[in-house]
């Protein structure tokens, strides 16, 4: 059986991650590990920050993320992908992802969650968690190979 | 015009004289007119424009905008606005280039404009914007009659070693695109419109090619871009005023 440890959004979710890369890197998708509770209504924003500037975001909705794992199941949990509509490049320094909404109420029974990795397979963490609750919110950054 | 080759030889930012809005002093925008694609111009801003005067009226039909060859494309969105003046409050002319990271370039022609200033508008993501090449010109009219064949090879750079053991160890450094070209039975206007072109660069001025278009290859800027004459072409008579030319081009590095 699969244990999920889920951060309901409430107001606002936030993961600070730090780029190491000496290169510059381009991003294909940011693809955070999303949990759907009873597909709740409203708009969320993924966002990109750098020195509290918002560098990129973009919105989805409960439909998107159904649309997008082909389901009419209220309930999922998956790595859901938000392609850039236009270039975006990181290069190394301190980010922070956040996830908010719009014209949305969360109860006990219709939510959305950010899901907490136990195993990172991609991102090295620069601590140790002492809990599970101080594991990072999991995301995977694709970038573009380069020729 | 040839719609599967085509050449821009004359860049009018050779010329220009450049007015940033802002500028990483060890990054100027002189740097635009080095060859070398390892030099860059970079602003200090996500949001930053650089005027260019061509210093008279000028026409163009097509812009390129490369990237650095370590660090691809320092940008998020490019537009190019055109005017008689230096004011750009109401541009004349205006045209989003369109960036593909996964070949370092962006690229777009059009119906051929008249204007003695451009101003480059760009948006980035990382703290600033950087432009490593931009060409601003005209096409070769090529006609579209002419008959090419082409080759394309991707040379990889890296230093490789491999121990007794079979392990390869690798100094990575970039791929450089080698391209041949063969035009067949050339005409004398579009040889003597060739031979412009070599006279004008030589073997080592940087030029752009597009080469193909969206009905023989999935995405043609992968064969486009700058280049340089790895030798000055050979030219073949092969019968009375039709003659065979065939050029092999280097990547820009």
């Amino acid at each position: 059986m699969t244990t999920l440890l889920v951060d309901k959004l409430v107001e606002t979710l936030s993961q600070d991650i730090t780029v190491t890369s000496s290169n510059r890197i381009h991003v294909a998708a940011f693809i955070p590990y999303i949990y759907m509770c009873n597909a709740p209504a409203g708009t969320f924003t993924f966002s990109l920050i750098q020195n509290s500037i918002t560098i990129f975001s973009k919105t989805f909705t409960s439909t998107e993320i159904k649309t997008s794992l082909a389901t009419s199941n209220n309930y999922a949990h998956a790595f859901y992908p938000l392609i850039p509509d236009y270039l975006v490049q990181m290069s190394s320094g301190s980010y922070t992802v956040k996830l908010s909404a719009s014209g949305y109420t969360p109860s006990e029974s219709s939510y959305l969650g950010w899901i907490r990795q136990f195993e990172n397979i991609q991102n090295e963490m620069s601590y140790t968690p002492t809990t599970d609750r101080q594991n990072p919110l999991a995301i995977r950054i694709k970038t573009y190979k380069k020729e | 015009m040839s719609s599967c080759f085509k050449l821009f030889d004359v860049n009018l930012c050779d010329q220009a004289t450049f007015t940033a809005s802002t500028e990483n002093a060890l990054f100027p925008s002189s740097n635009l007119k080095d060859p070398r694609r390892s030099k860059v111009y970079r602003s200090t801003t996500n949001s930053d424009n650089l005027i260019i005067d061509f210093q008279e009226n000028s026409e163009v039909n097509a812009i390129f905008i490369v990237g650095s060859k370590r660090d691809g494309l320092g940008i998020s969105t490019v537009t190019v606005e055109f005017s008689a003046t230096s004011n750009f409050t109401s541009p004349a002319y205006s045209i989003s280039v369109p960036l593909i990271e996964k070949f370092d370039m962006g690229y777009i022609s059009f119906t051929t404009v008249e204007y003695r200033f451009a101003r480059i508008v760009m948006t980035s993501t990382l703290g600033y914007c950087e432009l490593s090449k931009v060409f601003i010109g005209k096409e070769v009219p090529l006609t579209s009659s002419i008959s090419f064949g082409w080759t394309i090879k991707d040379e990889e750079l890296s230093n490789k070693t491999k121990n007794r053991y079979g392990q390869i160890f690798t100094d990575i450094i970039a791929r450089q695109k080698t391209i041949g070209v063969a035009f067949k039975l050339l005409d004398k206007d579009n040889l003597d419109l060739l031979n412009t072109v070599i006279d004008r660069v030589g073997e080592s001025k940087p030029f752009y090619i597009m080469l193909g278009n969206s009905n023989m290859a999935v995405d043609y800027r992968r064969y486009s871009g700058p280049v340089v004459f790895e030798d000055i072409p050979t030219v073949t008579n092969t019968s009375f005023n039709r003659f065979n030319l065939s050029m092999t081009l280097k990547e820009l590095m």
